[in-house]
C-alpha cells in the first residue's frame, strides 16, 4: 500500500484529499504545518508528499528544503498544492526540487489524483510537464 | 527864303517891295536861321516822338515783367503756403511718432519689468519644484539645473553646467548595466522630437558618490519654430514608490491566496462528492451540486481575472523580450485548449500549419494569454460543431495574429465598448451568463505591455475575427 503524506493547514482540504486517496487505496498521514510534516516523515517515510506552501509555523518551502537536502528522502516525489499562483513562487518551488506544482483553484482534484498515481506507479520517475 | 520870313517881309513892306541888294546877305542868314530853327524843332519833335514811343514800349515791357513777376510772386506764395501746410503736417506726424515712441518705450519698460518678474518667478519655481529639472542645449550640454536635481544627483551646479549631461551622470537599468547614449531619454528627446517617459522600466541614476537611486524620467524636446533647440528632463526619486509597489504586490499575492483558498477548497470538496467518494447521489442532487460547482468556477474565474487586472494596472508584471516561434506558440495554445475543445465539439484549425516559421520578439506568456483569450472567446461564443481558425502573418513592420470564428458576433452598436472593463455584449450575456467581462480588457492591457494592439471585425450572427498586431523592433 502506497503511503502519502498530506501537508495542509485547511482541515476540509485534508479531509477531501484523505477520502479521495483512501478510496484509491493509499494510506494517508496528515500534517498541519512544516514542523509536523518533518515529524511525520521521520515517523514513517512516505512514498509521496502533497505539500501546501503557506502554513503556520514552518512553511512548505522549509519542508521542501529539508526533504531535498536529505539523501534518504530526496527521491520522495513532492507535489506542491498551493493557492499561490505567481510565477515567482512556482519557479522557486520547482527550483527547490518540487516535482510538480498545482495551483489548487485551477485544477480539478481528479488531475491531482492522476498525477499522484503516475508518480506512485513509476516509483517517482515521472517526467514533469514542461 | 524861309516862308515865315517871306510872310513877315510882305506884312511889313508890302507885296511890291524890292529889297536892296545890300540886305540880301542879311536876309539869307535870317532865312537860314529860320530854316535851322525849323530843322532843330523838327529834330526835337522827332526826338520827342521817338522817346515817347520808346517809353511806351518800355512801359509795356515793364508791365509784362511786372505781370510775370507778380505771377511768380503768386506762385511762390502758393508754394510757400503748400510747403507750410506740408511742414505742419510733418510736424504733426513727427509729434505723433514721438508720442508713439514714448508709448513704446513705456510698454517696453513695462514688458521688461514683467519679464524680470517672470524670470524671478521661473527661478523660484525651478528652485522650489519638487522634482529634479535639467535642461540642455541641442548638443546635450547642461544649461539649467535646479537644486533638487543637484541634491538628487549629488553633483553641484558648477560641476554639471556646460558639461554633456549623459557623460557626467550615468544611468543604469535594473540589472546594473549602463544605458547606452542612444537609449538615454534626453538623447531620445533631442533626436526624435518626442517626449520620452520611463514608466514601464525602472532606471537608476548613479550619484556622484556612485550610489544609485531608482528614478522616473520624462524627457521633452524644446522646440523653437519646429527646430530642436534643447531638451528638458524632469525626474524624481521613486524609492518610496518602489517600496509601496512591493507592498502592493505582496498584498495582492496574499489577497489572491486568501481568496483562492476557500474557493479551491469548495471546488475540491464538490469534486470529491461528484467522484462518488462519499456515496452515490440521486440525479436531482447531482444537478444541484453541478450548479454549485459552476457558480464556484465562475467565482474562481472572476477572482483570477480581477487579480490579473490589479496586477496589470499596477504595472507589476515583468515583461520579457523573447524570440517566440509562432508554430511553438500555436502548439502550446492547442495543448491548452484541448479539453475545452473536446467538451464543446469545436474544431480549432491551424491555418498557419504549412507556412514558414517566423519569430516574434515579445513575451511568450503575454502572447499566449492574449491568444488564449481570443480562442476561448471564439469557442465560448460559437455553436457546437463550429470551427475556429488560428492564423498568423508577418510583414516588414509587424506580426499579425488572427482568430476567426463563425459564432454569434458582436452587435455593431456595442463594438466600440468591447475593451471596457466588465463590459459584455448583450448577445454574449444571453448565451453565456457566467462570463466576467474582463477577458478582452485584460487582453488589451497585455497587448499594450508588448507595444501591440488588438482590433476586430465582427458581424452579428455571422462571426468575428480578432487580431493581435505586434510590431517588430
Amino acid at each position: 500500500m502506497n503511503h502519502i503524506l498530506v501537508v495542509e493547514d485547511e482541515k476540509f482540504l485534508v479531509r477531501a484529499l484523505k477520502d479521495n486517496f483512501e478510496t484509491e487505496g493509499c494510506s494517508i498521514d496528515m500534517a498541519m504545518n512544516g514542523d509536523e510534516a518533518m515529524e511525520r516523515i521521520q515517523d514513517k517515510r512516505p512514498d509521496l508528499i502533497l505539500l501546501d506552501l503557506l502554513m503556520p509555523k514552518r512553511d512548505g518551502f522549509f519542508v521542501l528544503e529539508e526533504v531535498k537536502k536529505n539523501p534518504e528522502w530526496k527521491l520522495i516525489p513532492i507535489i506542491v498544492l498551493s493557492n499561490l499562483g505567481g510565477d515567482a513562487e512556482i519557479k522557486r518551488a520547482l527550483e527547490m526540487g518540487a516535482n510538480d506544482y498545482f495551483v489548487k483553484s485551477q485544477h480539478p482534484i481528479q488531475e491531482v489524483i492522476e498525477k499522484v498515481k503516475d508518480y506512485l506507479e513509476s516509483g517517482g520517475a515521472v517526467k514533469r510537464a514542461p | 527864303m524861309h516862308r515865315i520870313l517871306k510872310r513877315q517881309i510882305k506884312r511889313s513892306f508890302g507885296e511890291r517891295v524890292v529889297m536892296p541888294p545890300k540886305w540880301a546877305a542879311l536876309i539869307k542868314s535870317i532865312s537860314d536861321t529860320y530854316t535851322h530853327f525849323d530843322e532843330d524843332r523838327a529834330l526835337l519833335n522827332r526826338s520827342f516822338d521817338l522817346s515817347s514811343k520808346e517809353f511806351l514800349e518800355k512801359s509795356r515791357h515793364l508791365e509784362k515783367i511786372r505781370i510775370k513777376v507778380e505771377k511768380q510772386a503768386q506762385n511762390l506764395a502758393f508754394q510757400v503756403a503748400r510747403r507750410t501746410k506740408d511742414l505742419n503736417k510733418r510736424i504733426t506726424e513727427l509729434e505723433d511718432a514721438r508720442k508713439a515712441m514714448t508709448n513704446l518705450l513705456e510698454d517696453f519698460e513695462e514688458k521688461q519689468n514683467a519679464l524680470a518678474q517672470a524670470k524671478v518667478k521661473d527661478e523660484a519655481l525651478l528652485a522650489s519644484i519638487g522634482e529634479g529639472v535639467v535642461a540642455t542645449d541641442q548638443d546635450g550640454k547642461v544649461i539649467i539645473i535646479n537644486r533638487i536635481a543637484e541634491n538628487l544627483l549629488g553633483f553641484a551646479q558648477e560641476e554639471l553646467m556646460e558639461k554633456f549631461f549623459i557623460q557626467t551622470v550615468s544611468l543604469e537599468d535594473a540589472t546594473g548595466n549602463q544605458i547606452t547614449a542612444m537609449q538615454r531619454p534626453i538623447i531620445l528627446a533631442l533626436t526624435s522630437k518626442t517626449t520620452t517617459t520611463t514608466t514601464t522600466t525602472t532606471c537608476y541614476f548613479v550619484r556622484k558618490d556612485k550610489t544609485k537611486f531608482p528614478t522616473a524620467i520624462t524627457a521633452t524636446p524644446v522646440l523653437l519654430n519646429a527646430k530642436i533647440i534643447g531638451a528638458i528632463i524632469v525626474f524624481r526619486d521613486i524609492t518610496k514608490e518602489k517600496e509601496i509597489e512591493k507592498l502592493r504586490i505582496d498584498f495582492l499575492s496574499l489577497a489572491s491566496h486568501q481568496l483562492r483558498t476557500p474557493l479551491s477548497g469548495t471546488k475540491w470538496l464538490i469534486e470529491t462528492i461528484q467522484r462518488g467518494v462519499t456515496g452515490e447521489l440521486n440525479s436531482k442532487q447531482k444537478d444541484y451540486l453541478n450548479n454549485i460547482y459552476q457558480i464556484n468556477e465562475r467565482m474562481i474565474k472572476l477572482v483570477s481575472d480581477m487579480l490579473n487586472v490589479l496586477m496589470l494596472e499596477g504595472g507589476v508584471s515583468v515583461i520579457k523580450k523573447q524570440k517566440v516561434s509562432v508554430p511553438k506558440l500555436f502548439a502550446e495554445l492547442f495543448l491548452m485548449m484541448e479539453s475545452v475543445l473536446r467538451s464543446k465539439k469545436i474544431a480549432l484549425r491551424n491555418a498557419f500549419k504549412n507556412k514558414k516559421e517566423f519569430f516574434v520578439l515579445a513575451d511568450f506568456q503575454v502572447l499566449r494569454s492574449i491568444l488564449e483569450c481570443f480562442v476561448s472567446n471564439a469557442i465560448n461564443y460559437s455553436p457546437n460543431g463550429g470551427e475556429v481558425v488560428l492564423d498568423a502573418e508577418e510583414n516588414s513592420a509587424a506580426a499579425v495574429f488572427s482568430v476567426k470564428d463563425s459564432g454569434i458576433g458582436i452587435p455593431r452598436a456595442e463594438q466600440k465598448r468591447m475593451f471596457e472593463r466588465f463590459y459584455r455584449a448583450s448577445n454574449a450575456k444571453n448565451l453565456k451568463p457566467d462570463g466576467t467581462g474582463l477577458g478582452l480588457y485584460i487582453a488589451s492591457m497585455l497587448a499594450k505591455k508588448i507595444a501591440g494592439e488588438i482590433f476586430f471585425e465582427s458581424t452579428e450572427g455571422k462571426g468575428s475575427v480578432f487580431y493581435l498586431r505586434v510590431p517588430k523592433h
